[in-house]
């Protein structure tokens, strides 16, 4: 993928050096001297708030910007109109650049009204590009269709899956097709950040969901109000760049993942002609970690599992980390798409590339982020030997076993220790409807129980992970919303030390029927990741066993 | 039968009525002790056959928890409840529930980055300006219509 260095255009008119060199320099004093006071931290922060109030306190405008300025990502794909698209064509104006897809009723809309609105601000010369990362439903047509409605300053790129997730790999946006069983079909959770691109091409600011119009129409507005490149560097006085580490606010409290940085990422390499897609949504390092992978050849169609496929881990120097495993092809019944599953012990946490090796000599690569297991549980260890409460165990009181409103009681049947004494392979949804720490929690339990029906040979059973009683059928947590008390058994699982406090709630485990941990994930969870999990340790699916 | 057809065109007119005569285009039911309300009512605009969301506030002046357990209305093919999310993942998405529950005198806003009805398969377009009815369905309350205007964003 070939990133475009910024070319700086030469200024038109260049005005005389002396007087440009006043203007900046007063522009600079007088920021310095407002900064002294404290003026320009408090304006940029009564500007920003979260949508509805849901986000809580989001920091200004100045700490959405990126400390490291480099290019922006390749956005190579096909506009609305079905010609290849390319970044490059809007240098000159600011662009806001976000993921969605059309079928999105809330966020993606959301974001829209927000941009709608800068671009008001604004007036004409910004543009935006809206990317879909649903290329199942999201074609030329369906593009063309949805921006019809929009101001004409947008532009609507879609893709091949694969060609989808190269470019959201490289912007360092996730995404991921969440089954609900429900007839509408699925959703698609995504990252849904505003991209802030200058007339330059580099990749300047990002806005998390939940970020008002305000403080991204200031930062497009002191885009515009910039210079022509070549007399300041990027980032000076106009958008002024956060300390280090504050450049990625963190919306919701138990956010410790590491988020990867846009401007930074490298690009998957593909030489080889094939190209790995990351399915899965939490990658350990530190144990035998299993990585869901979709692969697809030169002509972007997926490989089906008839070529054995060997994966290496490499580091950042390049050297090889680990030796070459070989991935499992898996199908889940009902599914059309193949993944393949190697098995790696990634050393440490944080950036990783895989090699892809095709026994017929064909290869690509994929960049991974690993997280930092802290005390969970260890993948491809015994599970912790713990007897989970069913329903029996607490004489029949539901609240006292689940806090979910309407809940499926096959969920608080079992226990962790019957389930490994019938040989059975178990997924342990760590979740409460009611003890909301998180604003993903309660959701792992809905998308379970969609899989619940379709592997009637595995255990599901739902573990709320706090301390509370029931009193008049009411769960009262025995603790702070803020500071919630784990029980025994959450605790037995590793959660609660940094960096996975109580609140990084949902958390699922797959242990399988000799009990071995075999996967682990918190927070969004794809349904993909467990389906293709379970099918993995059940051996229904696997294809070439 | 006649006297049916009647009591129904009696309800229709008391909850026109209240419509009517509510600024904030509140609608209400009374179970028990109280009002379930529901006011600021609106749906994004969007085209025929595509989704589309409302958001609303709904106030339980009742003694006890309520539910909203459904939603259903002739502009969409389906209505379902949803809320969105964000995650450790740094993904944000949305999930169906269940059910919203309204704590006895407690007030809960469905809105733009939370929870939601989601409209799907639209059965024409939303314009700014037009009106949806909704039918809330409420565990306690029973079913409460609702006029959602229709904005932009």
């Amino acid at each position: 993928m070939a990133l475009q260095p910024a070319e700086p255009h030469e200024p038109p008119a260049p005005a005389p050096i002396d007087r440009r060199a006043a203007v900046v320099g007063l522009v600079m004093l007088a920021f310095l001297a407002m900064l002294a006071v404290g003026l320009v931290v408090l304006v940029l922060r009564d500007n920003a708030g979260g949508i509805g109030g849901t986000a809580g306190a989001t920091p200004g405008p100045s700490s959405f910007a990126y400390a490291d300025v480099g290019p922006a990502p390749a956005l190579e794909l096909k506009d609305q109109d079905g010609n290849p698209f390319s970044l490059a064509s809007l240098r000159g104006q600011p662009v806001m650049v976000f993921f969605g897809y059309t079928h999105c009723p809330d966020v993606c809309p959301a974001t829209i009204g927000n941009v709608n609105q800068v671009l008001l601000t604004t007036g004409e010369g910004p543009r935006a590009v809206f990317v879909s990362i649903d290329p199942e439903r999201d074609d030329v047509a369906a593009m063309n269709q949805y921006l019809r409605y929009l101001p004409k300053a947008y532009v609507g790129l879609s893709g091949t899956p694969a060609d989808i997730r190269r470019t959201a790999d490289a912007w360092g946006v996730k995404y991921a097709r969440i089954d609900t069983g429900a007839a509408s079909g699925y959703a698609m959770a995504h990252t849904a950040d505003v991209f802030l691109v200058d007339a330059q091409g580099m990749l300047r600011a990002h806005f998390p969901f939940g970020t008002k119009a305000e403080p991204i129409a200031a930062a497009v507005e002191a885009l515009m109000a910039e210079t022509p490149a070549g007399t300041a560097g990027p980032g000076t006085a106009t958008l002024p760049t956060a300390a280090p580490g504050t450049a990625t606010p963190e919306p919701t409290p138990g956010t410790a993942t590491p988020e990867p940085t846009p401007g930074a990422t490298t690009p998957a390499s593909v030489a080889g002609g094939l190209t790995p897609l990351l399915i899965s949504s939490s990658i350990w390092a530190g144990g035998a970690s299993p990585v869901i992978l979709r692969i697809t050849d030169a002509m972007g169609a997926g490989l089906d599992g008839s070529v054995p496929i060997r994966v290496r881990l490499v580091g950042a120097d390049g050297a090889a980390a680990s030796p070459e495993v070989a991935a499992t092809a898996v199908r889940p019944e009902g599914s059309k798409t193949v993944s393949f599953v190697p098995v790696l012990d990634i050393p440490t946490p944080g950036p990783w590339r895989l090699d892809v090796l095709a026994a017929d000599g064909r290869s690509g690569s994929a960049q991974i982020q690993a997280l930092d297991p802290g005390s969970t549980a260890p993948l491809g260890k015994p599970a912790p030997a713990v007897d989970t409460p069913t329903l029996a165990d607490v004489g029949g009181v539901v609240r006292a076993v689940t806090t979910q409103p309407a809940p499926d009681l096959r969920f608080s049947q079992t226990s962790t220790a019957d389930s490994l004494a019938a040989g059975k392979p178990y997924v342990l949804v760590v979740d409460s409807s009611q003890f909301r720490v998180s604003p993903a929690c309660g959701r792992a339990l809905m998308m379970t129980r969609y899989l619940l029906d379709r592997w009637p040979d595995v255990t599901f059973i739902h573990l709320e992970p706090f301390v509370y009683q029931v009193i008049t059928e009411e769960p009262v947590l025995s603790g702070p919303i803020t500071d919630p008390p784990l029980n025994q058994y959450s605790r037995a699982f590793g959660i609660g030390p940094a960096p996975w406090p109580a609140v990084s709630m949902p958390w699922i485990f797959v242990v399988d029927g000799q009990g071995i941990m075999r996967a682990k994930y918190t927070g969004i969870i794809g349904s993909a990741d467990v389906d293709v999990i379970v099918s993995l340790i059940t051996g229904n699916g696997v294809i070439g066993s | 039968m006649l006297a049916r057809a009647a009591a129904s065109i009696l309800s229709l007119f008391l909850v026109l009525s209240v419509a009517a005569c509510g600024s904030a285009a509140s609608n209400t039911t009374q179970p028990a002790g109280g009002f379930v309300t529901i006011g600021g009512a609106w749906a994004r605009a969007a085209q025929s056959g595509g989704t589309s969301a409302a958001y609303m506030t709904i106030t339980n002046g009742t003694l006890s928890d309520d539910t909203l357990t459904g939603v259903s209305t002739p502009a969409a093919a389906s209505a379902s409840l949803h809320e969105t999310m964000a995650g450790a993942s740094g993904m944000t998405g949305m999930q169906p529930v269940d059910g919203i529950r309204i704590p006895a005198g407690g007030t809960v806003t469905l809105e733009p980055g939370g929870y939601h009805v989601m409209l799907e398969g639209l059965t024409g377009d939303l314009v700014a300006g037009q009106v949806v009815r909704l039918t809330l369905t409420f565990k306690g309350a029973g079913s409460i219509e609702v006029s959602a205007e229709v904005r932009a964003s």
